[in-house]
């Protein structure tokens, strides 16, 4: 029973023998007994059987990779396509008979999505139908979209969020930007729009109950690749003279997802949101300064100036990013106070 | 859970609870977490960056380009003494982090400048040490310490290359490795030298993946050092695991001491690596151990001169017998190894 006057250590036990021995409770000798006295036998156990295991599954994949790879070039097309859709049915019955298992059944559905792409490249390798890259992607992305959305699984979501932003991009490059119906800014900008849409979406369905669509870790993977985006289309923009409308809107796009991710991190509590849109906000300034400095015609002089920037710069940020930590810390205590 | 283990470790060694409260205390501080910790370290080697830049920009034209070398070592010398001053300063993270990226950047130009001086990468070596050993006794920071040795034992192992030292990458493996378990398993209290024992660890274990240095080819001394250590971790194991145990742990180290010695230098390297996770108790080293062993033998069956046939049979069959053993240890039921 732990005492209520006595706050929980903020170590983990890996690392509390060494804090005994710094401290000189602890004998060098015994330390060694001292980490096996607070090792996590269970959790060792688990990570060996999963690591055994997971070598093991590999090592049999890479086998029948390698098998098929070696007679690839004798195989008839109909074999070839035949192996890769009976890998397809594999996986989603696999799929079916494991749902029991979270873990087995994104798996091997994400592993069925990713075939039906291997089946549209390989059908395009032997047919030679000539059609651009982009209609791999987005025949691919069309095809898997249903049971992405029957899966309810995050796993097959990112890969056709992935695979569809692929598809968009690949059209620009091929037909959209040499026809000069569109150029390159406003590509990244539809992208960057594609996946702060998905954002949004997945925030309201969690906000309205779907659970499956929580995870932190997808709205702060979609937060960095819209930042990342947007970051890559305004960051040239920084070193034309002047720069042209197209250039205007990528920064006027980036400074809207900067503050829009900023904000929305600052009222969904998720500092890690929060930080990535600061560090975004100065490697672009830091970026302006650079610039500005060696404009200024004075080697020495500009780099000083630049030396000032960057500290100016990161230290404002951080100065900010420790106030946020400590609100956020100050209001999730004050609520757990009052549910309390 | 840490609570609990710090509770064991008071009973076990007889220490008073509110003593080891106060030294756990003073060993975690006031941690940030390690995304705004990766914020602020961008944000201080940006900043440190162009201070280097600016000072260097400032310096040099007061030298004669002749002297280049020279000049870069003096003004490392100073960047150097000026992140010891920094860093024994300051009490603030962006602060250490400025300081610890000036004292890498200073040790670098010190050691860049006199190796090329002097064409001797041994010298070079030498003094990369001195300034290690500087750092070590000047500046309590893991971080600094793990990356300034990292450094020296990089060029201590670009010194054999160029010196033409047959077996280079076992060479350093054998002087490095002892010291490394020595420093990790019975660490001294006065002096934090954490950050040493592991670049000595497993900067040599890197060195293997070079191509041509001995890592994947006959080479005996690497295969040999790298199964001393592991036979060396193992016997620790060993005394440390229940005797109705040490069956287990006897098999399964002569099968991984087999296959590493006689696969490759590399595979022994990340066995090696394994073992030591689980006698440490470190899930850190673990994941790096998983990572390397991936590597060792994807380059293994890489660079084998056989068919892809042959590969594919050699895969499955090794696949299937740990397939087996993962079967076996599922089904021993066996309770947590180690525990007395």
């Amino acid at each position: 029973m732990p005492d209520p006057d006595v706050p929980p250590i903020a170590v983990s036990a890996e690392g509390l023998p060494y804090a005994l021995l710094r401290a000189g409770l602890l004998p060098p000798g015994r330390y060694l007994e001292a980490v096996r006295l607070v090792r996590d036998d269970g959790f060792w156990r688990r990570w060996g059987r999963t690591a055994l295991l997971v070598l093991a599954v590999g090592q049999i994949l890479a086998g029948i990779v390698f098998f098929f790879a070696f007679n690839w070039a004798d195989l008839p097309p109909l074999a070839k396509l035949g192996l890769i859709q009976g890998g397809i049915v594999l996986c989603a019955a696999g799929a079916w008979f494991g749902r029991a298992s979270r873990l087995a059944w994104e798996a091997l559905l994400t592993a069925a999505a990713v075939l039906v792409g291997v089946l549209l490249a390989v059908f395009g390798q032997i047919y030679q139908t000539g059609a651009d890259a982009y209609s791999l992607f987005v025949g691919w992305g069309v095809l898997i979209l249903p049971w992405v959305a029957l899966s309810r699984g995050l796993a097959p979501l990112v890969l056709w969020l992935a695979v569809a932003g692929t598809g968009g991009a690949t059209y620009a490059a091929q037909i959209a930007i040499p026809m000069d119906w569109i150029g390159p800014e406003a590509v990244a900008a539809l992208l960057a729009l594609f996946y702060t849409a998905a954002l949004a979406l997945t925030e309201l369905a969690a906000w309205r109950g779907i659970g499956w669509l929580r995870a932190l870790w997808l709205r702060r993977l979609l937060a960095t690749v819209i930042l990342a985006i947007s970051f890559v289309a305004a960051a040239p923009a920084v070193f034309d003279e002047p720069p042209e409308p197209a250039g205007w809107m990528a920064m006027a796009l980036f400074a809207a997802a900067v503050a829009g991710l900023g904000f929305a991190g600052r009222r969904w509590r998720d500092l890690p949101v929060v930080a990535l849109a600061v560090l975004a906000g100065c490697l672009f300034l830091n970026l302006a300064s650079g610039r500005l400095a060696f404009e200024a015609g004075d080697d020495i002089g500009g780099s000083f100036l630049l030396l000032a920037a960057v500290a100016i710069i990161f230290g404002g940020a951080l100065s900010l990013l420790r106030r946020v930590r400590t609100a956020m810390a100050a209001e999730a205590a004050a609520e757990g106070a009052g549910r309390g | 859970m840490a609570d609990d283990a710090l509770d064991r470790l008071c009973a076990q060694f007889g220490v008073a609870p509110a003593a080891a409260r106060a030294a756990v205390a003073a060993a975690s501080g006031a941690d940030s977490p390690w995304y705004l910790r990766v914020a602020t370290a961008i944000g201080a080697w940006m900043t440190a960056g162009a201070m280097i830049l600016a000072v260097g920009l400032a310096i040099l034209p007061a030298f004669d380009n002749e002297n280049l070398p020279l000049t870069a070592a003096g003004i490392g010398a100073a960047i150097l003494a000026g992140a010891i001053a920094l860093r024994r300063g300051s009490r603030g993270e962006f602060g250490s982090q400025v300081a610890v990226a000036g004292a890498l950047a200073g040790q670098a130009l010190v050691v860049g400048g006199i190796g090329i001086e002097l064409e001797d990468m041994a010298a070079a070596a030498v003094v990369s040490l001195a300034v290690t050993a500087l750092l070590v006794a000047l500046i309590r920071d893991q971080e600094l310490q793990f990356l300034s040795a990292a450094g020296t034992v990089a060029v201590a192992f670009l010194a054999l290359l160029e010196r033409e030292v047959p077996q280079a990458a076992g060479v350093l493996a054998a002087v490095t490795l002892p010291v490394a378990i020595g420093l990790l398993v019975r660490p001294p209290a006065g002096v934090d030298l954490r950050g040493l024992g592991w670049a000595l660890l497993l900067v040599p274990l890197m060195a293997m993946s070079v191509p041509g240095v001995g890592g994947l080819n006959a080479d005996w001394l690497p295969r040999a050092a790298y199964a001393a250590g592991l036979v060396a971790v193992l016997a620790m194991v060993w005394q440390a695991t229940a005797p109705d145990r040490r069956m287990v742990v006897l098999a399964g180290g002569a099968i991984a001491v087999l296959v590493g010695t006689v696969a490759a230098a590399g595979i022994a390297g990340s066995l090696m690596l394994l073992s030591f996770a689980y006698l440490l108790g470190s899930r850190m080293l673990a994941a790096l151990g998983a990572a390397a062993h991936v590597w060792f033998v994807s380059r293994f069956y890489y660079d084998l001169d056989i068919t892809l046939l042959d590969k594919s049979g050699m895969l499955t069959a090794t696949g299937l017998l740990l397939l087996g053993l993962w079967w076996l240890w599922t089904r021993s039921g066996e309770p947590d190894a180690g525990h007395d």
